[in-house]
Parts: C-alpha cells; structure tokens; sequence
C-alpha cells in the first residue's frame, strides 16, 4: 500500500483496539466475547482495503447514531467519543478513495440489520 | 444551562444581508433534498409538529447555542468562498463545507422559529484570504463544532433533538478529519474524542475575537451592493 494509507492503516487499527478495549471496559460482565471473522478477500489490494474501510467506518457512525436515542445519557457520553472517531476514520478513508468526505449534511441512520447487511455486502463474514 | 444567547455582543436586529438569504435558499433547497431519502436530522425535526419535538427550555438553549456555532462557520466559509484567496484543493473542501454549513444554519433556524438568535456580525480578521491562516482556521472550527456538539448531547431532553443534533455531530468530525487531510496534518489525533462543554466554547470563541459588535469592512474590497 501506499505509505499515506499504510499510516491511515497503522492509525486507525491503533484507535479500533481501543474502542474495544474503551466498551469492553464500560460493559464489564455484559461484554459479548469476540466473534469469530472471516476477512475473505477484503484485505487483497490496497483499493479494496479502502473501499471497506469506508464501509466499516461510515456503518459504524449510522449504527451509533441510530442507537443513541436508546442509550442513557450517561452511555451516550462515552459512545459519542467513539462516534466522532470513528466519523473522521470514514472521512479519511473516503478522502484516500478520492470520495466526497462528507456526503451529505447530516448522517443518516441504520437499524442492526441494515448493519449486518452492510457488513456482508463486502465480503465479511462474521 | 443559560437560556441566554450563545454570543454576546450581537447586534438585536440580526438582519441577513440580500445576498445571504438568497445563498441561504439555495442551500436549504439542496440540505431538504438530501435528507428527503428517509434519512433523519434536522429536515426531519424542522418537519414535526412543535409538540412532537418535546424541546424543553434547555433544548432550545442548547439548539441556540449550536445555531450560534453554525453562523461562525457559515459566515466564516463564505467569506472566503467570495473572497477567492484561497485555492486548489481547499477551495474544493470550503465550498461543499460551507454548503454543509448554511444548511445547518437554515434548518436550526426553522426549528427554532421565533426563539432563534439573531445573526451575529463577524471580522474574521484576514483568516478568510490567506490559505495557512484559513487551513488553521477551519480545523479548529470544525474541531470546536464536533466538541461543542459531543458536550451537549447528552444534556438534550428530546429524543428528536437529540438524534438531529447527533445526526450534525457526525457531520462535523468529517468536515473536521476531511480539512486535516487537506491540511497535511492528521485527520484523527486521538482514539476517543474529547467534549468541551459550552463555558469551554465560549471562551474558545471569544479569545478568537471574530464576533464584533457591528459589521466592519476591514478588506477594503468593494462592497457587494453599491448601487
């Protein structure tokens, strides 16, 4: 890859382990474990790499802002850190595809199986 | 929360020049069109009927305070889209960015109806027609807009007000990450992004001294209208 996308690639991993670390840490007991990911041939060139980094990344932000009306106040706070992360993650990766960072005004949302379908449509299987 | 206006001073009458309301128009036509495919956020809330919102005092507070965010970046964008300082790339960003701007400014505005601030004026100082100045400028607007936005949504009463004002916050750490890539500088600094409550913000702005009491033509370009 190139060494512009290789640092979005070292960064971002970096920031990814933490939210994990970050949620696993805030649920405690209620943490689902991890579940077992099939990658399939998303990482092969960089341009896929990209192109599904931009998926991941844009899903994440509409996942979590169709769930923020259903967290507590106080949950919301702590997602709200992850969120914004995750939102420049999608506008950089889009900004490497050589895409429109910020689409549209607002971001929209998506329910758990918009998530999930998403998800597939790339080639994960998880 | 105060339920005072976010800025002081202002001017009271809040009047939009001709040109901004028609710029303004042009941008809400386009910000309804793009949510109209189901998406939720201000078009949506700007929709619902008044007592569907469930805007407390403190929502509109809070929906004040981010219309006056929003009038610093839009004035701030257009500026220097009129101006044609700045160039290249960032020229690109500034124009879709300012765009994205107004149209959050004309749909707070709406929701807001009567209880919106009025307009502030601005000087921004010579930050609009110099591209370092203006790059430096615009990172940190968008740092502060993504900030301002993750302090308070967790203080908002309504579930609309809160998934409208969810559905910019995203918005603004992508115009944020998007300026940092054009900048050179990195687009996400740390893993978990950081609020900053509205005393915070506040101060930020003030110390930028970009909000003046009346309108001044420092630029010395030819005013617009001059019959």
């Amino acid at each position: 890859v190139r060494p512009a996308v290789q640092i979005f690639l070292d960064t971002v991993a970096q920031h990814e382990r933490r939210h994990v670390e970050y949620l696993a840490e805030a649920l405690g007991g209620d943490a689902v474990a991890a579940p077992a990911i099939d990658l399939g041939t998303t990482t092969a060139s960089e341009r896929r790499i990209v192109a599904t980094a931009v998926v991941l990344e844009d899903v994440a932000v509409f996942a979590y802002n169709a769930q923020a009306p259903n967290l507590t106040r106080r949950r919301l706070a702590a997602a709200a850190s992850v969120v914004s992360a995750d939102a420049r993650h999608a506008a950089w990766a889009r900004s490497l595809a050589g895409r429109p960072a910020a689409p549209a005004p607002t971001d929209r949302t998506m329910t758990v199986e918009q998530v999930a379908a998403a998800i597939a449509r790339t080639g994960i299987a998880w | 929360v105060s339920a005072g206006p976010a800025f002081v001073p202002f001017d009271a009458d809040g009047a939009l020049t001709e040109a901004r309301d028609a710029a303004d128009g042009r941008t809400r036509a386009a910000f309804l069109r793009a949510t109209a495919g189901g998406a939720v956020g201000l078009a949506a809330l700007a929709a619902m009927p008044r007592a569907a919102r469930g805007a407390t005092r403190n929502d509109v507070a809070i929906l004040n305070y981010a219309l006056g965010l929003e009038y610093l970046q839009a004035a701030f964008y257009t500026e220097a889209e009129r101006g044609g300082a700045i160039r290249g790339p960032a020229r690109r960003v500034l124009r879709r960015v300012g765009a994205v701007e107004r149209a959050h400014v004309e749909a707070l505005r709406s929701v807001l109806g009567r209880a919106a601030m009025p307009r502030p004026f601005f000087d921004f100082r010579g930050t609009t027609e110099d591209s370092d100045a203006f790059l430096r400028t615009a990172v940190a607007f968008e740092d502060l807009g993504t900030a301002a936005y993750k302090g308070q949504a967790p203080l908002i009463d309504s579930d609309a007000v809160l998934a409208a004002a969810i559905s910019i916050h995203s918005v603004e750490a992508r115009h944020a990450a998007w300026i940092r890539f054009v900048a050179g500088v990195t687009p996400a600094a740390e893993a978990l992004d950081a609020p900053l409550t509205k005393a915070q913000v506040l101060r930020l702005v003030r110390e930028t001294r970009f909000v003046t009491d009346a309108p001044r033509t420092r630029s010395g370009r030819t005013p617009p209208f001059t019959g």
